[in-house]
């Protein structure tokens, strides 16, 4: 599970230009948007992309992203429940 | 402050999904035809889902009908471009050699996207469709079109998204207002492209069936292609000219939103303030405004924030004038839109209807503001048109009957 | 001829590898440093934290650096600075990224992230942003660097309104090169805002 939830970090930080973070700086249960790191609603849809092309899973609802997204644990949880 | 000099309509045309010539389009709005259906002519992975308003010429029939040759390229958006401001200039009865300074501004954003994206390809294999390499920059087509129209004084293209023919609008009144031109052919034109299905797309703010502006169940645009230019003129030349003017512009706003780069504030202070402005410049009151032609696009968020401002802009639901997006009956033609939707203003003017707001069956719940569904007779003085685009680049104009 | 209403209170010259306010150097790199390198090594120069910036195309973050300095140099910018900017190839940069993705054979990808930034005016919105200025805004599309036509376009829509002051200039950013001159106009200041001291400062660092 510490080994996806790792990947998904490094993931996040390359697909969102997040230059300025390491995979350190983020944790696990960190909120993704909002007050957390301020992802934005472009960034909701860049993970969307990212879970489509690294993990086969389609959200067609940007809706449903926002339950999925909350947190890196949040995402990796959806991953290893939908994956195909 | 310059004195005010009343910017005169004299002419103007437009092709779209609806029709290829200003009355099949005010038929099919009066009848609510609308032009949304599976895309035919554009090769795109997405068209067995996504509908969009598509124009019912090809490329093929285009150049035969405008009698261009063959062996220069002319893409999608150029075609357009040229079937429509033709229309304008006969219907103002221009000749450009009458001595007047005559300006060109086009607005488009798709360029010549649509045949780059055909024609890349080939282009290091085979030496056959390399006359279109050139017609790539936003540009291009604008200095064909002077070409063609035989205008030299001035040419520009204005690229700011989908507010970029209203800003096009704005400019031709400006300039004659400021006595640089005497005359602008003003308007815009945008193609369908893969470029722009795809990228709308992946924004996820492209519906699957038909757009539903302003209803609380909107999940999407569609887009379209289209397009359409005024020909304006300092109200002197057109009396010099004897042409009777069939609208004047009287008011014109643009601001910017401040707040994401493609999505607007959610109590829409771009659109707030643009309308402002173009009230201040007409010197109305928002009470004084008959119809209002909304930017309406129906994606979630375009709505909420106009309605909003709507709502700023008039305190109550019950204030508001009948307003409609007419974007359900062309789709959503990107820097047309300003252009396509001032000649549907202009048409509300002419005859004194408002036209309806299709696919609307639920108010938006936290706005409660209902669009006019049904054509409409009314005493039409004053029309305000609305076009917002990405990079929070908001417009606004106003079209009169008559100046002060 | 009347004396010019409006001056230049500053201006932000960005050639290839160089960045320069009022004709003063800010940065300045190696020739070989990549376009992305470069904008990158100026935002640690500005020092400022706003991570947003590297989302931005190389079209936006030149353009973003440049607002930056002048707002250090003549600002700050009033709410209802106009923004009236140019260039010829509008937002090619990333045109050209988003038709990769989406026309790639194999693994074809439409970046949301990407597509944002296909029109040139999301430059004057990133700016409206990190500045809060609710103006009006234009981009035009010339074939040069064109003052004869900014600079009374310019005058008319200051003389017109209350706003009485603008951004403006041209901003033609290359896969690698980089012809971005920006500047701050308003009613007072050293240089007057005419075509021919706009082509002096243009031509002085050819």
């Amino acid at each position: 599970m510490s080994e996806l939830t790792e990947e998904l970090k490094a993931k996040i930080i390359s697909q969102l230009n997040l230059e300025d973070l390491t995979v350190d700086d983020l944790d696990d249960n960190t909120p993704l948007f909002g007050n957390g790191l301020g992802l934005d609603s472009i960034d909701a849809l860049e993970l969307i992309v990212m879970l489509d092309k690294s993990y086969g899973i389609k959200l067609s609802d940007p809706k449903e992203g926002r339950k999925v997204f909350e947190t890196v644990q949040t995402m990796a949880d959806f991953i290893e429940a939908n994956r195909k | 402050m310059s004195p005010i000099v009343p910017i005169a309509v004299t002419g103007m045309g437009a092709i779209s999904a609806i029709g290829n010539d200003v009355a099949e389009n005010f038929k099919s709005l009066a009848e609510a035809n609308h032009g949304i259906g599976p895309i035919r002519q554009l090769e795109t992975c997405h068209e067995e889902r996504l509908l969009a308003g598509e124009v019912h010429m090809s490329n093929a029939e285009l150049y035969d009908r405008l009698g261009l040759p063959q062996d220069i390229a002319y893409t999608r958006s150029t075609l357009l471009a040229l079937w429509a401001s033709r229309e304008a200039l006969e219907a103002a009865a221009i000749d450009p050699t009458d001595g007047y300074r005559t300006g060109l501004i086009s607005a488009t954003t798709v360029g010549g996207m649509d045949a780059t994206e055909r024609y890349y390809d080939d282009y290091l294999a085979s030496a056959k469709n390399r006359s279109f390499i050139p017609t790539h920059p936003c540009g291009y087509a604008a200095e064909q079109i002077a070409g063609q129209l035989g205008i030299a004084d001035f040419v520009t293209t204005i690229s700011t998204a989908c507010s970029s023919a209203a800003n096009a609008i704005m400019l031709g009144a400006r300039m004659i207002r400021a006595g640089l031109l005497d005359r602008a052919i003003v308007g815009g034109t945008d193609c369908l492209s893969r470029f722009t299905v795809n990228g709308f797309n992946s924004l996820m703010i492209y519906t699957d069936g038909h757009c539903r502006p302003f209803d609380e169940n909107r999940n999407g645009l569609n887009l379209g292609e289209a397009a359409a230019y005024l020909v304006l003129e300092a109200e002197e030349v057109a009396r010099n000219r004897a042409i009777l003017p069939i609208a004047y512009v009287t008011g014109y706003g643009n601001a910017n939103d401040a707040f994401h780069q493609t999505a607007s504030s959610d109590n829409g202070e771009g659109a707030y303030l643009a309308m402002q402005q173009a009230l201040e410049i007409a010197r109305l009151n928002p009470a004084d405004v008959d119809y209002i032609n909304a930017h309406g696009t129906a994606t979630p968020n375009n709505d909420l924030a106009e309605g909003n401002a709507l709502l700023r802009m008039y305190g109550s639901a019950s204030a508001l004038p009948p307003f409609s997006s007419t974007k359900a009956f062309t789709g959503h033609t990107l820097a047309a839109a300003g252009a396509i939707e001032a000649v549907f203003s202009i048409l509300a003017l002419q005859h004194q209807v408002v036209f309806p707001n299709l696919n609307f069956s639920q108010p938006i719940a936290s706005l409660n503001i209902v669009p006019q569904t049904g054509l409409a007779a009314k005493k039409i003085d004053h029309v305000l048109s609305n076009s917002f685009g990405f990079g929070g680049n908001c417009s606004t104009l106003i079209f009169s009957k008559d100046h002060d | 001829m009347d004396a010019p209403s409006y001056h230049i209170q500053s201006y932000c010259m960005i050639r290839d590898r160089t960045i320069a306010v009022n004709g003063t150097t800010f940065l300045k790199t190696n020739a070989d440093l990549t376009l992305a390198d470069f904008l990158k090594s100026a935002y640690r120069q500005l020092d400022i934290d706003y991570p947003k910036f590297h989302k931005m195309d190389s079209l936006c973050k030149a353009v973003l650096i440049a607002a930056e300095l002048m707002d250090r140099t003549s600002g700050p910018y009033a709410s209802d600075t106009a923004l009236i900017f140019s260039n010829r190839s509008s937002s090619y940069l990333s045109d050209n990224k988003h038709a990769t993705g989406i026309f790639d054979t194999e693994n074809p990808t439409a970046s949301p992230a990407t597509f944002v930034y296909t029109l040139p005016n999301i430059a004057l919105g990133e700016i409206s942003i990190r500045h809060q200025l609710h103006s009006e805004n234009v981009f035009f599309i010339f074939d040069r660097y064109l003052p004869e036509f900014l600079v009374p376009y310019t005058n008319a829509a200051l003389d017109d309104k209350p706003i009485k002051s603008a951004i403006g200039g041209w901003v033609e950013i290359g896969e690698h090169t980089c012809d971005l001159l920006l500047y701050h106009i308003g009613k007072s200041g050293d240089i007057p805002h005419t075509v021919a001291e706009l082509k002096r400062i243009y031509n002085e660092h050819e």
